[in-house]
């Protein structure tokens, strides 16, 4: 028999078949315990792949290391020269430690390599913007947003509704991908997604509740783990620090076509 | 020849990132995922792959299956040795102290309380990236215990974590 953890769980596999899926969101739409549960459950997840993927910020050892470098030497000399090397994490985890608010809000999804969704689609910002799969609707308001607008500016995305790209940055498999804030009736949603073959799609959305407008962030600190979630993810993607507004132009204007150099 | 060994070599170092984190999944030990790393990669060096197959789940399933054969070697020698064993378990060399430093203590101690079982179908799900079938069939266990595994993995850090209510 399945549990309902097991169908939570494989919701956030994305393994459930389309007919179960609809029909989980609506129990999670009526129940705010099962959608707290789906919430324990996403984030016990995005803490076991953070701590994973927090290896990546641990020199490779010394056998290891030569090992690589001597495969990275023999791959080279076939001339070829598109190898995926160990991050090079230092310039992202210098710009996040310079912009610790950018990172403090809580998380409601994370996923390091496919948007896994933890709340109903429909509760996300511009509703129909963005389907089931995390695909956001190029036609869109806020896919034009992601598409077309330069950091920092304002957006209108709907009634009552606006985004602000915060910043476009090289995804650590040779993408590109941004981060945008997205607010609406005081809620305001953070969204980092990724461009391929001329889709946007979400990797990952994290929410703040009634903006704080006490302090000059809107977000409120989150939890510890929450934070350690957001950050994790944002530096398990980044491959580099964010583009420069021209460097960011340029993409802008060719249509994201040029694939970034990763560093 | 000398194609297919360049592109033997640029999938292994493709997968290898991945390798290291699932690697360190499953270890928890920075140093130990490393060598495990290094054995899987000279095992694929001088064994090479099976034609066809995806590089990142093959070097996950020997991953996998060379930190089982570890753990039984373990397994006799704190048999055989166990003063031994904890003398070697309270020595930490710096890639240990610099690895626990950025540990995340309490999934960290969830992890650790965590029976193999349920932390291995996760790293090869959450971590890996694997389907369903594809942790069956590494794994060795119906597609049902896969996921039952997985959402008592789950469970298991959530409430070691405080966040179920």
């Amino acid at each position: 028999m399945t549990t309902m953890d097991e169908k939570l769980s494989a919701y956030l596999d994305n393994m459930l078949p389309e007919d179960e899926r609809a029909a989980l969101e609506s129990l999670i739409a009526a129940s705010p315990e099962l959608a707290a549960r789906l919430e324990a459950l996403a984030l016990a997840n995005a803490d076991f792949i953070g701590h994973a993927a927090s290896i990546d910020a641990v020199p490779l050892s010394e056998g290891l290391q030569r090992q690589m470098d001597a495969l990275r030497s023999a791959a080279s000399g076939g001339g070829r020269s598109n190898i995926t090397a160990f991050r090079k994490r230092s310039a992202p985890g210098r710009f996040f430690n310079d912009h610790r608010a950018l990172a403090a809000c809580a998380a409601i999804g994370a996923g390091f390599f496919a948007w896994q969704a933890v709340v109903p689609t429909s509760d996300l910002p511009s509703p129909g913007a963005i389907d089931s799969g995390g695909l956001i609707i190029a036609e869109s308001p806020l896919g034009r947003m992601f598409a077309a607008a330069p950091s920092e500016a304002a957006v209108p995305l709907g009634e009552g509704e606006h985004g602000r790209v915060r910043f476009t940055f090289a995804s650590a498999d040779g993408g590109w991908c941004r981060l945008a804030d997205v607010e609406a009736s005081g809620v305001a949603t953070r969204i980092v997604a990724c461009e391929s073959g001329g889709d946007w799609r979400m990797m990952m959305a994290a929410y703040a509740g009634p903006a704080d407008r006490s302090g000059t962030d809107i977000y409120r600190t989150a939890s510890t783990h929450a934070v350690i979630n957001v950050e994790a993810l944002l530096d398990t993607l980044m491959a580099d620090a964010p583009l420069a507004p021209e460097e960011e132009l340029a993409q802008i204007n060719t249509g994201w076509r040029q694939s970034p150099t990763i560093p | 020849m000398t194609a297919s060994k360049d592109d033997l070599h640029l999938a292994i170092l493709d997968a290898a990132p991945h390798v290291r984190r699932f690697a360190f999944s499953l270890c928890r030990d920075a140093a130990e995922a490393d060598d495990l790393v290094q054995t899987t990669i000279e095992r694929v060096l001088s064994k090479g792959v099976p034609e066809g197959t995806d590089m990142k789940r093959w070097m996950f399933r020997l991953c996998r299956n060379l930190w089982i054969d570890g753990l039984r070697a373990r397994s006799v020698r704190t048999e055989a040795l166990p003063d031994l064993s904890l003398a070697a378990t309270e020595s930490s060399s710096a890639e240990t102290e610099a690895a626990d430093r950025m540990m995340l203590s309490r999934t960290e101690a969830a992890m650790q309380a965590m029976p193999a079982a349920y932390r291995d179908v996760l790293a090869l799900v959450a971590v890996g990236g694997s389907s369903y079938k594809e942790a069956s069939d590494i794994l060795e266990v119906p597609v049902g215990t896969v996921m039952s595994r997985l959402a008592r993995a789950r469970a298991m850090l959530a409430d070691a974590t405080g966040y179920a209510a």
